[in-house]
């Protein structure tokens, strides 16, 4: 079976012996979504939104007893893999409990954690990994367009979905869509604050996934900051965040808005009311600031949408 | 012609023990660049030797192309091993001591290693070795030249008269 870039970058970040059973398995990685790792426990891998075991012999089983089970040395080899030899590189990540890496995967990490002032310092002894595989789905955000964009401006758009709901995806479609341009809309200039390099995932700074031709991208800045900051240098269209909700971000959008930029922004939850119990959140939606809600579900699989809102709230569509 | 060999391989020893020195102080400038990538930029280990090896000499610069490469790959197990690897194969194309890869070595130990300041103190370990080198030999250096060329002189000479 060939290998793709793709698929690689997934691989090669994985102890050898779990990479040769990987290899062995032969997985379709557009279908493969996470990897767990657990010190001494069974491989897991979600695959086609189901749970399977990575079998001793290399094929997938959903019999426990036919595991692989992962040892420290699986995850000693496969953290020195994802930070590339390097973990002093990444001791920020490491201390918001996740690294991305190239491809824009995100690797989530845990452990020991140890404390310095009250402050967590870092996670000393990293036992438990979970591999997120981000997919490029390029034309998922062609059916949302219509919905956002209004006499050729797009509305300041909050898209909702709780983790793994596919609200990254959307959101990278989306600016790829607003930034090329498509029917019915000209091409805009889009900003992108990537703190965790999910969106564009730039590797030395040059986007790996397809972003558009007018996108520039702020990479592992801080969202509040970053907006600003694109703002005042870049005068872009559009502004794009992934998971806003800190006290930071909310200022930061309100500023945005006052300078006549649109948002399109991402945040964690299953239904607008989830937004208006969040503390920040709630000013935006009660001042309608966002204008199209586009909440996100599983009804159709992954990145489907279950429903679009107007500022409102008012259901403009649903399931499709 | 006996006398003129005695005297190429006093030539020989003295441009041996300049091309040392010059490769230490060659060495020494790639240290202080890895450390200001790991202090400033807090630059992978990979990507800095990358970047290093367009800044330096045919010789370290393939061994740090080649050390970048294999980190790149990630099917080598864990740092230290490919970092003594690497300076193996670095032995056999320079002009530094058994010695000098001793203490290389021992860099390769921090290397990847934890934190930023565990990475700092270990390279300015190992500048810290090079500096005394460096001083030492940049006093004795002119001393030894002079001393390798005069006795491998005579020794031809001598060598020569013995032959008659």
């Amino acid at each position: 079976m060939d290998i793709t870039l793709q698929d690689n970058r997934v691989l090669k970040i994985l102890s050898m012996k779990i990479r040769n059973l990987m290899i062995k398995s032969i997985i379709d990685y557009e279908r493969l979504t996470e990897l767990r790792l657990r010190i001494n426990e069974p491989l897991i891998l979600k695959y086609d939104n189901r749970e399977f075991f990575l079998g001793r012999v290399g094929y997938l089983t959903e019999k426990k007893e036919e595991a692989y089970i992962v040892s420290a040395e699986d995850i000693r080899d496969t953290v020195e893999y994802i930070s590339n030899y390097s973990l002093y590189a990444y001791e920020d990540e490491v201390r918001q409990g996740f690294i991305t890496i190239s491809g824009g995967h995100r690797v989530g990490l845990a452990g020991k954690v140890t404390i310095d002032a009250g402050k967590i310092k870092n996670v000393k002894y990293i036992t438990f990994i979970n591999i997120r595989l981000s997919h490029e789905v390029k034309g998922c955000a062609k059916k949302v367009i219509p919905y956002i964009v209004k006499d050729g401006k797009i509305l300041h758009t909050l898209i909702i979905s709780p983790p793994g709901g596919g609200k990254t995806t959307m959101l990278r479609d989306i600016v790829r869509l607003v930034s090329d341009g498509t029917e019915g809309l000209k091409g805009k200039t889009v900003g992108v604050v990537d703190e965790r390099s999910e969106i564009a995932a730039c590797y030395m700074g040059a986007p790996q996934n397809d972003v558009g031709i007018r996108t520039d991208i702020l990479d592992c800045c801080p969202k509040a900051e970053g907006m600003l900051m694109l703002i005042r240098s870049m005068s872009p269209n559009v502004i794009a965040v992934d998971e806003i909700g800190s006290r930071e971000d909310i200022d930061a959008i309100s500023y945005v808005i006052n300078c006549g930029c649109s948002i399109i922004a991402t945040v964690h939850g299953n239904s607008i009311d989830d937004i208006r119990n969040k503390p920040g959140l709630r000013k935006l939606v009660q001042e309608r600031v966002f204008e199209r809600y586009i909440v996100l579900g599983r009804k159709n699989g992954v990145g489907s949408v279950s429903d679009i809102f107007d500022e409102r709230g008012n259901r403009l569509a649903y399931d499709f | 012609m006996v006398i003129f060999g005695g005297i190429a391989a006093g030539i020989k020893t003295s441009f041996v023990m300049k091309k040392r020195f010059n490769e230490i102080i060659e060495l020494r400038k790639i240290l202080s660049w890895l450390r200001g990538e790991i202090s400033y930029g807090f630059t992978p280990l990979a990507e800095a030797f990358s970047k290093l090896s367009k800044r330096t000499t045919p010789v370290f610069s393939d061994w740090l192309i080649s050390l970048c490469n294999r980190l790149f790959v990630t099917e080598d197990g864990d740092f230290s091993k490919i970092w003594e690897e690497e300076l193996s194969e670095l032995s056999k194309n320079t002009y530094l001591k058994k010695g000098d890869m001793e203490n290389l070595k021992e860099l390769g130990k921090t290397l990847g290693f934890l934190d930023v300041k565990m990475q700092l103190a270990g390279i300015d370990m190992e500048i810290e070795e090079l500096d005394s080198k460096i001083k030492v030999m940049r006093e004795e250096l002119p001393g030894k030249q002079k001393t390798a060329l005069t006795l491998a002189g005579l020794g031809g000479v001598m060598l020569a008269m013995l032959l008659i």
